[in-house]
């Protein structure tokens, strides 16, 4: 097993899941969200980096739209366009609550994924979109792949970085209060709703920018990689760690991502042995996830931590 | 200061409140009596914006508060206080304070991600001012308590807090339900102390729920009796006591009638 590659690999994709879970535990252990369309966004950032940065079609290219525009440029828009697709569909769907809240986000991001697995001419349907622009690039001596993993995690640290700070302040106060007793803190003066909102617009778009990086590391957009499956992966990942805590639910990005390129590193001698480790992989995460959620580690770490300052 | 007129509510059927009539003076201190099930705390969710009324109007300082969210009505200078203890249980005493004064100061995201100048002033204003107003209650909300998560804190401290919150909103009319309920006659006598001071020092108007009768006539300039959502008497607690409606309607049904 070529095992700095395969660190490097951890260290990139699991630092652009890291982005995506830190959202959804903004989303879900601030604002009590509970957001199972997730994919969307980050599809949304994929898609909207590879249309604004490839070139205009030509020949047998379906798509319509290309930009050419410089990679900088692609990867902003990238958050700004997941911000306002989390404005369009926060708008009707942030009424809801809890479950109802969750399947509606569920049944959104399953419209998307089939809005772009049939529209040819924006995202060039099933195919979806290939050769992404790669900015980065051999830095001198320093190889792309690690110019990229240090990329990836810098958007981590940034969005980890800012997330706390907005937590810390008073804004992040207001959230608690919420999160405690929603009707003492309208009584104390909080937009409740407005402020849930909020949390749900600003949380989107760390998760297209994470969507653009993906897209530049994998060179592809499409409707494949944007499946429900990675909802689910992000939730595992957040409950992995801990909903509570911003590290937990990270650690718990790097652990899952870890586990998946662990067992698709492995060497198979025949296509069946691959199929069965593909399953037991399944196996191994669902029996984790239970695991997890009955013993409750991280949590109890974390108590143990305070207990002891 | 607060006019009402025609009030309704109905909750599928059941008028718990029936073309109620209600003012309050700037500086008065106002209590509502009437016995459980009356509809006073309706009352209260319906003037804090909890409870949208069926008809009526509802007046503040001469602007309507129908239709506005509670949020924009503690905005507009009305705090409250809740029959069964709501605080922000996972927070400290002081930031329960802090959280409820920033319906006055001005919080923006970006300002809090950049860590303004503004911004950290402000900051420390608003500690400040959480401190001064837990200072009201002596000793009993400040020092150590400023950093105890508010579940720890005992029953009579819980009110107190909550107190506090509703203050640190720097409303002019504050709705205490019930405030002493579940204290002991010593804290019961301190707090309608403070209550009187909330007033004359403060200057807050003031309209309370009550049950404990002493509370009543120690400290409110009027009172109103609720029964079955009507206001069934009004006048000084001396008018009150006396008129035989309200004996039969509430003090005949208390066991002790005190
Ligand atoms: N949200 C609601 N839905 C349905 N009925 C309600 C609701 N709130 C109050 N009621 C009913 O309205 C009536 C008045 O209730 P309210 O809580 O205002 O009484 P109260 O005077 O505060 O009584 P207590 O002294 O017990 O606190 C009661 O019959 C109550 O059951
Ligand atoms: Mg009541």
């Amino acid at each position: 097993m070529n095992w700095p590659q395969l660190l490097i690999t951890v260290a990139t994709i699991g630092s652009i899941f890291g982005v995506v879970t830190l959202a959804l535990n903004l989303q879900y252990a601030r604002g009590g969200m509970i957001n199972f369309g997730i994919v969307a966004y980050f599809a949304v950032g994929a898609y909207t980096y590879a249309i604004i940065t490839q070139p205009p079609p030509k020949g047998l290219d379906q798509y319509a739209f290309g930009l050419d525009w410089p990679w900088w440029a692609g990867f902003l828009l990238a958050g700004i366009a997941a911000l306002g697709f989390a404005a369009l569909t926060g708008w009707p769907t942030l009424r809801l609550r809890g479950e109802y809240l969750a399947l509606t986000t569920f049944a959104f991001a399953e419209v998307f994924h089939s809005f772009l697995l049939n529209e040819r001419r924006i995202g060039n349907g099933t195919v979806g979109l290939s050769n992404v622009h790669r900015p980065f690039g051999d830095w001198g001596p320093i190889e792309e792949k690690y110019v990229f993993a240090g990329a990836a995690a810098l958007l981590l640290i940034v969005t980890l970085a800012a997330f706390r700070q907005l937590l810390a302040s008073p804004y992040g106060r207001a959230l608690d209060a919420i999160r405690d007793d929603e009707v003492a803190a309208q009584s104390s003066g909080k937009p409740s709703a407005d402020m849930r909102r909020q949390v749900f617009l600003i949380s989107a778009v760390p998760v297209g920018l994470a969507g653009a990086v993906y897209a530049m590391f994998t060179t592809l957009a499409q409707p494949s990689l944007f499946t429900a499956e990675v909802t689910f992966v992000v939730w595992i990942a957040l409950v992995l760690g801990g909903e509570r805590s911003v590290y937990g639910a990270m650690l718990g990005a790097f652990g899952l991502v870890f586990f998946e390129e662990v067992v698709r590193a492995l060497p198979f001698e025949t296509v069946r042995s691959a199929q069965i480790a593909a399953s037991v992989e399944h196996i191994i995460t669902g029996v984790l996830f239970i695991a997890v959620l009955r013993y409750q580690p991280f949590d109890r770490i974390q108590r143990k931590v305070r207990a002891s300052t | 200061m607060l006019e009402i007129t025609g009030l309704h509510v109905e909750f599928g059927g059941l008028h718990a409140l029936n073309n109620l009539d209600f003012t309050v003076e700037e500086g008065e201190i106002v209590a509502v009596i009437g016995p459980n099930g009356a509809g006073k705390t309706t009352f209260f969710n319906v003037v804090s914006g909890m409870v949208k009324p069926t008809e009526g109007r509802l007046l503040f300082q001469g602007r309507s508060l129908l239709g506005l969210d509670p949020n924009k009505i503690t905005a507009r200078g009305i705090a409250r206080t809740f029959q069964n203890v709501r605080l922000f249980n996972n927070m400290t005493v002081l930031e329960n304070v802090m959280v409820s004064q920033h319906c006055r100061t001005r919080q923006r995201i970006l300002d809090a991600l950049l860590q303004t100048r503004r911004f950290r002033t402000e900051e420390a204003l608003v500690r400040d001012r959480g401190k001064e107003v837990l200072g009201f209650f002596g000793t009993r909300l400040t020092g150590y308590r400023f950093d105890q998560p508010a579940s720890v804190l005992s029953y009579a401290n819980r009110r107190r807090l909550e107190i506090a919150r509703a203050m640190a909103t720097s409303p002019k009319l504050i709705l205490l339900d019930e405030p002493v309920a579940g204290m002991n006659p010593v804290e019961s006598a301190e707090l309608t102390q403070l209550i009187g001071k909330l007033r004359d020092e403060m200057g807050y108007t003031i309209v309370l729920i009550e049950h404990d009768m002493s509370v009543v006539r120690d400290i409110s300039d009027r009172v109103v009796v609720l029964d079955h959502g009507e206001a069934i008497a009004r006048g000084t607690y001396a008018e009150v006591s006396a008129n035989p409606q309200v004996i039969e309607a509430y003090l005949g049904q208390t066991t002790d009638g005190s």
